[in-house]
């Protein structure tokens, strides 16, 4: 039979298994609720980009704040910050009912006081119930003390334009000259971090799969159906569409959540993040190293899954290539982000199979890999690709049908140099 | 057509699972395959089709090397494996498009196997669900589902009830009918005895007897008499002291006969002593001069070769002492 299409039989029955699974329903659910709530925690918190303090419209902070303040240091503070903050109710509170309004506050989230002292430049203390309260007190700050400037440059006998041109803020940007910038960094993490799980999960799947058929017995009806070879690249195909399903979906969902919640853009410790950097090339670039991180792990795994006779030996057959991608993941992770770490190691790291899936993506964004680099990395993966499947599939076709006591390492060393069809 | 086993021989390591095997099979029927457990069986199946690579021979098909793409085949291992959490008429077709059926091919044969077999309700249904008979037909419908020539069972009344192993029963005897070449597996003699016309009788890797089963009973000539007289014409020790005069000792008694063993040339005197009973005024029910029977040759060729092999280890012993 025509092996491309058996190929394609397996793939389909196995992709179809693999989406209709609890387990994909599940942690799709799970990923876009992470992604909302991340989200939703800078949005709520004021994350949004290109913020001025002095811009009412901008804060949008409700609730009743009294302003007590001491010896009439600072007039006109409070029709500043109601100024600032529209829907909030500013309202000038009396020192003596001090501890009337502690009580409120304390009973009250949407209650905070602005405390003006007495000293000669008065200091300024913003209660609130707890953390959770979440009032701007930086805000709030900057407000108060645009106005005790304001009040000293008339004291001093200034007019308004004078004292208007005093106050005049200056255009502030940051710039970088190497390539590390926030977003670059951040989406370089996400993208390493993404990476190995997707490939860690699906690669898993593989395993799991192999195995299942195996112990119970499906494996024996495959087996004399299709070559063992046509079966293994089926799976791995759909177990890879699968992950590339998630993958692109997480990629997705995370970028609509950004585009509707933040149509102003996201920043971040106060730094815009800027996503135009992440262009389509780059994007397929980081797809090429997940499809062939994942093929280069799937057919290591699927070995594993055929080294077993019960499920239960699964976790422990894993064990050696769960170690040699957990030292692949932290070798990319401490070349690109453990500050010190040599150019050398960084390239390195990139151009060995196994670290490279996890390595490249995030010096795509943040590093100098050259372009010769970059092919000689995807070369190296191919290779590496092609001597895994061409040993993988010896010994998956050898253990399939090996069934008792879990084969070692030593076994499928001599299963490796039996012929397959 | 015609299948041929030729001096297949298969080895793990120190041990030989099977030795320097032939046999053929030149018309449709069904060839049974006997043995105990690990006699090599499986492994002899597993390489006839290709899936296990012998150490030694080969096995064609109208006389090319059997492969999933040169041959037709339809294999059911004894160790049933379907996909439990998928639906029976979903991986009914799976299987018959790895075969190369299209998806309509294999859902209309998967529909008219499961309406054959008794079990079209369970089309839409897990097969986790099903009873292990009930996953047993559908296993038996992955086998058949492709139409193959040649069509491999490897104990296939295993795990059966009586109702399901009458249909199935029914469902090998017409496939012979319809000209398909079997191998039937079995360490259950009485079944293959049944089927079959020809036997190979596997043993620790070896074909210890092989042929049509016909000829091999015939060669063995008469080897019991099955006696069974009227109520109260003549009691049991009366007829057992008859018996004995002419050389028939009794072998085994059952509720209402009794089985003498028959001496080597001695079934001449079967008449002598048919006479002499009804001299006695007994009225035999049963008088029946009987060929052994398959379990009972399987248990002297095992027996024997057991015998042999002790004497040989106990032989070596002595050689590897005197050293």
């Amino acid at each position: 039979m025509n092996a491309w299409r058996q190929i394609k039989t397996v793939f389909a029955f196995t992709l179809r298994d693999a989406v209709r699974k609890k387990a994909f329903l599940i942690s799709n659910i799970l990923i876009m609720l992470v992604i909302t709530v991340l989200c939703l925690i800078p949005r709520l918190t004021g994350g949004s980009a290109s913020q001025d303090p002095t811009q009412p419209a901008e804060n949008t902070q409700s609730g009743v704040c009294y302003v007590v303040d001491q010896s009439s240091a600072l007039p006109g503070a409070r029709d500043a910050l109601q100024s600032v903050f529209p829907s909030m109710a500013v309202l000038d509170g009396t020192p003596s009912l001090m501890e009337d309004y502690r009580q409120k506050v304390k009973e009250d989230g949407g209650v905070a006081i602005v405390l003006i002292g007495t000293e000669a430049v008065p200091s300024v203390t913003v209660i609130s119930k707890d953390f959770m309260s979440l009032f701007p007190a930086d805000v709030i700050g900057q407000v108060l003390n645009q106005v005790y400037r304001l009040n000293a440059l008339h004291e001093l006998g200034y007019g308004d334009d004078a004292a208007a041109a005093a106050m005049t803020s200056l255009p502030l940007a940051t710039e970088t000259a190497g390539t590390l910038n926030l977003t670059n960094y951040l989406l370089g993490i996400l993208l390493m971090v993404l990476v190995f799980f997707v490939v860690y999960y699906y690669g898993y799947g593989v395993a799991m799969s192999v195995a299942t058929e195996k112990t119970s017995r499906v494996m024996e009806t495959l087996i004399v159906s299709a070559k063992p070879s046509r079966i293994l690249l089926g799976k791995c195909l759909a177990m890879g569409t699968a992950g590339l399903l998630q993958f692109v979906g997480i990629m997705l969902y995370s970028w609509l959540c950004t585009h509707f919640l933040f149509p102003q853009g996201v920043s971040v410790f106060g730094e815009s993040l800027d996503f135009s950097v992440f262009t389509l090339g780059k994007l397929a670039l980081v797809m090429v190293y997940f499809l062939l991180g994942y093929a280069i792990y799937a057919m290591l795994n699927s070995v594993c899954g055929a080294m077993v006779s019960r499920i239960e030996d699964l976790q422990s057959a894993m064990m050696p290539t769960m170690l040699v991608a957990m030292v692949s993941f932290y070798t990319g992770y401490i070349s690109n982000l453990v500050p010190g770490t040599g150019a050398a190691v960084r390239r390195i790291a990139a151009l060995v199979p196994f670290s490279a899936p996890f390595t490249v993506p995030y010096q795509l964004l943040n590093g100098d890999l050259s372009t010769g680099d970059i092919l000689l990395s995807i070369l190296f993966l191919l290779l590496g690709i092609a001597a895994v499947a061409f040993l993988s599939i010896r010994v998956y076709a050898a253990s399939v049908l090996h069934y008792g006591s879990r084969l070692k390492w030593k076994d499928l060393a001599g299963m490796a140099k039996i012929k397959t069809e | 057509m015609s299948l041929q086993v030729s001096h297949l021989t298969k080895r793990f390591g120190e041990k030989t699972a099977v030795r320097d095997l032939s046999f053929r099979m030149d018309e449709p029927g069904i060839y049974g395959l006997i043995g105990t457990n690990g006699a090599g069986k499986t492994t002899t199946i597993r390489m006839m089709l290709g899936i296990l690579r012998p150490d030694g021979g080969e096995a064609t098909w109208d006389g090319k090397p059997i492969s999933r793409g040169s041959l037709r085949y339809g294999y059911m291992p004894e160790e049933r494996g379907i996909y439990m959490k998928t639906k029976i008429l979903e991986q009914l077709v799976y299987f018959g498009q790895l075969r190369g059926m299209s998806r309509s091919a294999a859902a209309a044969a998967a529909k008219k196997y499961l309406e054959r077999l008794g079990v079209t309700e369970y089309a839409d249904t897990l097969a986790e669900k099903l009873s292990k008979g009930n996953q047993q037909k559908i296993q038996l419908i992955a086998t058949l589902l492709h139409d193959p020539q040649l069509v491999i069972l490897d104990e296939p009344f295993s795990g059966l009830d009586p109702l399901n192993t009458e249909l199935l029963r029914g469902l090998i005897t017409e496939l012979a009918g319809q000209g398909k070449f079997i191998i039937m597996s079995s360490h259950q003699m009485s079944t293959v005895e049944e089927f079959c016309r020809e036997i190979t009788l596997l043993h620790r890797g070896d074909a210890l007897l092989q042929g049509d089963l016909r000829k091999i009973k015939a060669g063995y000539g008469p080897t019991k008499l099955l006696l069974s007289l009227d109520e109260g014409t003549l009691d049991r020790e009366a007829q057992d002291a008859l018996a004995e005069q002419f050389g028939f000792l009794p072998k085994e008694r059952l509720a209402a006969e009794t089985v003498y063993a028959v001496p080597s040339q001695g079934a001449g005197q079967a008449g002598a002593l048919l006479r002499v009973l009804l001299d006695r005024g007994a009225v035999p029910t049963k008088f029946e001069l009987g060929e052994p029977s398959l379990h009972e040759i399987f248990l002297e060729k095992v027996g024997q070769e057991e015998v042999l092999e002790a004497a040989e280890v106990s032989q070596q012993k002595k050689g590897g002492g005197a050293a």
